[in-house]
């Protein structure tokens, strides 16, 4: 080769595919072939006399081109070239120095174009070094997972398809007490109870179809056998080739929401049972009624064997103080308890006020001292648990005593015992309530015998003052000067004596002894002669009487019904005062008689219509200077009811009213 | 012969204004008592033709005195007319076995009809 020469070499290479150029001693390119243009990405004209450095660059070409210009060949040696265009490509290089004819130095350069090798490469090396990253990221990844696991208080379990347990945290070692190596490789029926095992295969078959479960609510069991109620959430576990293979679990340990759900619900309970007692309770006013209802439902309610309700009554009460009911006992027997020492001995020191739950009554010394406690609870009512809650009225005084039984031993809870606490504070103010409705009554009663008594006393002497002063009037002779006076001194007996006669009517209705004398009489006639006697005494008012021919007789108390007539046209001139006309109609309806009372003065509210009728109300909001007892319609109606009839009142303000009595016929 | 009329009752006050609303305008003989543990035997004694009774008196009630008068076979003629404040007292009246009950406070006019219808019935 050393004796080719250039022209000959540059034939050779001139249709070469490697890349080859010729530079001279000064490093100028003075030939190319057309593989090294391609290379180089430049026409001949734009290599031919170009410094062949100008392509050239980075550090490993320049010792390259020092080597060259020293005159000492490079065999493969890799460089980076700079294209014409300004791309980057990187060859192989190697030279070949001879010495032309002319003596001068001619070196060729042979590439070999490594730039696809060299990216593969660089993306190789990209690509690996991404992996790694990635690798550090899934390791730090797992690391951290696993610190999640280990540390969470959660139970995480994985398991396979199969059932057989793969993983086991720690948190699962405490939830369930086996240790890793010991659940480890076992079936997941470990942990499941006996009756809870077909879950397993529900969550199997769930998760083969890759679903996940949420929160299902189950129970565990213990290594101990002990029930723990917990959460689950189980995952399917996916491979990379997305095939199932198993399934990883994660336990919630649910007990103390568990607790608080039940302390909530036996919470509601307890407030729903005092809710049913306070009803029931309110519903009565009478005390033996409310005894018996309270330890009829607190017996039911807490399951006791039997309960008693001892109550001494306050002293101020007449009659016997001390009041007993019981439940759960057959009458016999309670009466026989009742009747004998052993209940005087229990209430004997009724003030006694601490709560007594006794878990074995036999064991307690109090007990045993006491024959009669012996004998009560044991030979008679077989008890052996025991709950005895004092009662305390609002002044702090033990007012009774609230006592269960039953026949096994520590029957009665700590829940029994605050359940009881507020039955017995709910009692407390519903027997007080009910005191108070008796003083009430008692008080109500003995006002209405003091209205009786007096206006039964009052009714004597009215008699002889009505008799003299009609005594004096019958023997006045025509023209005397002292005929008016005595004629409103009797015109006045005459009032009080009405008035007497209301209030002691008005005693008698409320209690319930008003009597009625029946027979028949002619009604029509009686109102007329009712209305003649009114009309006597009214000069303020006329009063006009229709009436329909067809009403003869009715069977009533004439005497009570003329009062009725006589207090509706009284009270009808006395709440008309500026009118001058008072309406009667008589009408006859199907099965009825029918007497309307029209007056045309001041009216009555709507809201106090109702009221009219009760004992003592009086028209409120109207001239005070209209006098009376407030008793007149009480005893009206009250006739009328009495005789299967009815009062009512239409009105209107300031145009007047109707009071219609209908009366059987 | 004039009537005689036995006025039982043991307000004073009663017995002597009826005493004297009935001398004024009846011609009858007016006879009077306010302890009715006497009346008994002054009414064997005088044997009158009316008897105006209260009912409310003590030691003997007017009901028992009424009764004890209709059982007597020498006095079971006798008018009675019987007085009273109490809202039941025509009930016990009647039952005891009076005639005519007039309830307390009555009219003079109402009482005197009463008095004289006993003369005609009489």
């Amino acid at each position: 080769m050393s004796e080719l020469t250039h022209l000959e070499i540059q034939e050779i290479y001139g249709l070469n595919n490697i890349p080859v150029l010729c530079i001279d001693e000064k490093g100028i390119i003075i030939f190319s072939n057309r593989a090294a243009t391609t290379l180089l990405a430049a026409d001949i004209g734009g290599l031919l006399g170009r410094p062949v450095l100008s392509f050239f660059y980075g550090e490993d070409s320049g010792q390259a081109f020092q080597q060259i210009f020293a005159g000492i060949p490079v065999i493969n040696s890799e460089v980076l070239l700079q294209t014409n265009t300004g791309g980057e490509c990187w060859a192989l290089l190697s030279c070949h120095i001879i010495q032309d004819t002319d003596g001068l130095r001619l070196t060729y350069l042979f590439f070999q174009d490594i730039t696809a090798l060299k990216k593969q490469a660089s993306l190789t090396a990209q690509r690996n070094s991404q992996m790694e990253q990635q690798l550090y990221e899934s390791r730090e990844h797992q690391a951290r997972l696993a610190a999640i696991v280990s540390t969470s208080d959660d139970a995480i379990v994985s398991k396979n398809l199969e059932g057989i347990i793969t993983s086991w945290n720690v948190a699962a070692e405490m939830m369930f007490g086996y240790s890793e190596r010991e659940a480890l490789g076992r079936h997941i029926s470990l942990i499941i109870p006996a009756d809870r095992l077909a879950e397993e295969d529900h969550i199997i078959e769930n998760i083969k179809q890759g679903r996940q479960i949420d929160h299902f609510e189950t129970v565990r069991m213990h290594k101990g056998g002990r029930l723990i109620p917990v959460s689950l959430s189980i995952s399917p576990m996916i491979d990379e080739s997305g095939v199932i293979m198993g399934a990883s679990k994660i336990a919630r340990d649910i007990s103390r929401q568990k607790e608080y759900e039940k302390n909530l619900q036996r919470y509601t309970n307890h407030v729903e049972t005092l809710n049913t007692i306070g009803r029931l309770v309110s519903e009565s006013l009478e005390v033996g009624e409310i005894l018996q209802r309270v330890i009829d439902a607190s017996t039911k309610i807490i399951g006791a064997s039997f309960g008693f309700f001892i109550y001494n009554r306050p002293d101020k009460f007449q009659g016997q103080a001390l009041q007993a009911k019981c439940s759960g006992i057959s009458e016999m027997l309670f009466d026989k308890l009742r009747s004998g020492p052993e209940l005087l001995l229990i209430t004997g020191n009724i003030t006694f006020a601490e709560i007594i739950r006794s878990e074995n009554i036999t064991n307690d010394a109090y007990y045993r001292q006491n024959d009669w406690l012996r004998f009560t609870f044991m030979d008679e009512l077989q008890t052996v648990s025991c709950l005895i809650v004092p009662v305390i009225s609002a002044s702090g005084t033990v007012i009774g005593r609230l006592i269960y039984g039953h026949r096994e031993e520590c029957f009665f809870s700590e829940e029994h015992e605050k359940l009881i606490v507020g039955i017995a504070t709910l009692s407390s103010t519903a027997l007080e309530n009910a005191n108070l409705y008796e003083e009430i009554r008692s008080l109500n009663i003995k006002k209405d015998e003091f209205i009786g008594l007096a206006s039964h006393e009052l009714k004597t002497p009215i008699t002889s003052l009505k008799g003299f002063l009609q005594f004096i009037s019958m023997r006045m002779l025509e023209g005397d000067v002292n005929r008016s006076a005595i004629d409103r001194a009797l015109s006045q007996a005459n009032k009080l004596s009405a008035l007497v006669g209301d209030m002691l009517d008005a005693s008698k209705i409320q209690t319930g002894q008003l009597p009625l004398i029946q027979s028949p009489f002619d009604l029509v006639g009686m109102i007329k002669d009712t209305v003649e006697q009114i009309q006597y005494t009214s000069s303020s008012h006329h009063i006009a009487f229709f009436s329909e021919k067809t009403i003869h007789r009715i069977i009533g108390d004439k005497r009570r019904l003329e009062q009725v007539i006589i207090n509706l046209v009284n009270n009808a001139i006395k709440y008309s005062p500026e009118a001058d006309l008072v309406k009667l109609f008589l009408k006859e309806e199907p099965g009825y008689a029918v007497l309307r009372v029209q007056d045309f003065g001041i009216g009555i509210p709507e809201d106090q219509r109702e009221r009219i009728f009760s004992r003592f109300y009086r028209a409120s909001g109207i001239d005070t200077n209209i006098s009376g007892l407030g008793i007149g319609l009480y005893i009206a109606k009250e006739i009328v009811d009495k005789h299967y009839g009815t009062l009512s009142v239409e009105s209107e303000l300031g145009q007047g009213s109707t009071f219609t009595v209908k009366l059987p016929v | 012969m004039k009537r005689k009329i036995f006025i039982c009752d043991d307000d004073r006050n009663i017995v002597e204004m009826l005493e004297m609303v009935l001398q004024e305008f009846t011609d009858a003989t007016v006879l009077t008592e306010t302890d009715s543990r006497n009346a008994l035997p002054r009414l064997r004694l005088e044997c009158p033709d009316v008897l105006i009774v209260d009912i409310a008196m003590p030691v003997i009630s007017g009901d028992q005195l009424i009764q004890n008068v209709r059982t007597d076979p020498t006095l079971n003629q006798m008018f009675i007319v019987c007085m009273s404040a109490n809202p039941i007292g025509e009930q016990i009246a009647i039952s005891a076995g009076a005639d005519i009950y007039l309830a307390k406070p009555f009219d003079m006019g109402e009482f005197l009809a009463v008095i004289k219808g006993t003369a005609k019935t009489g």
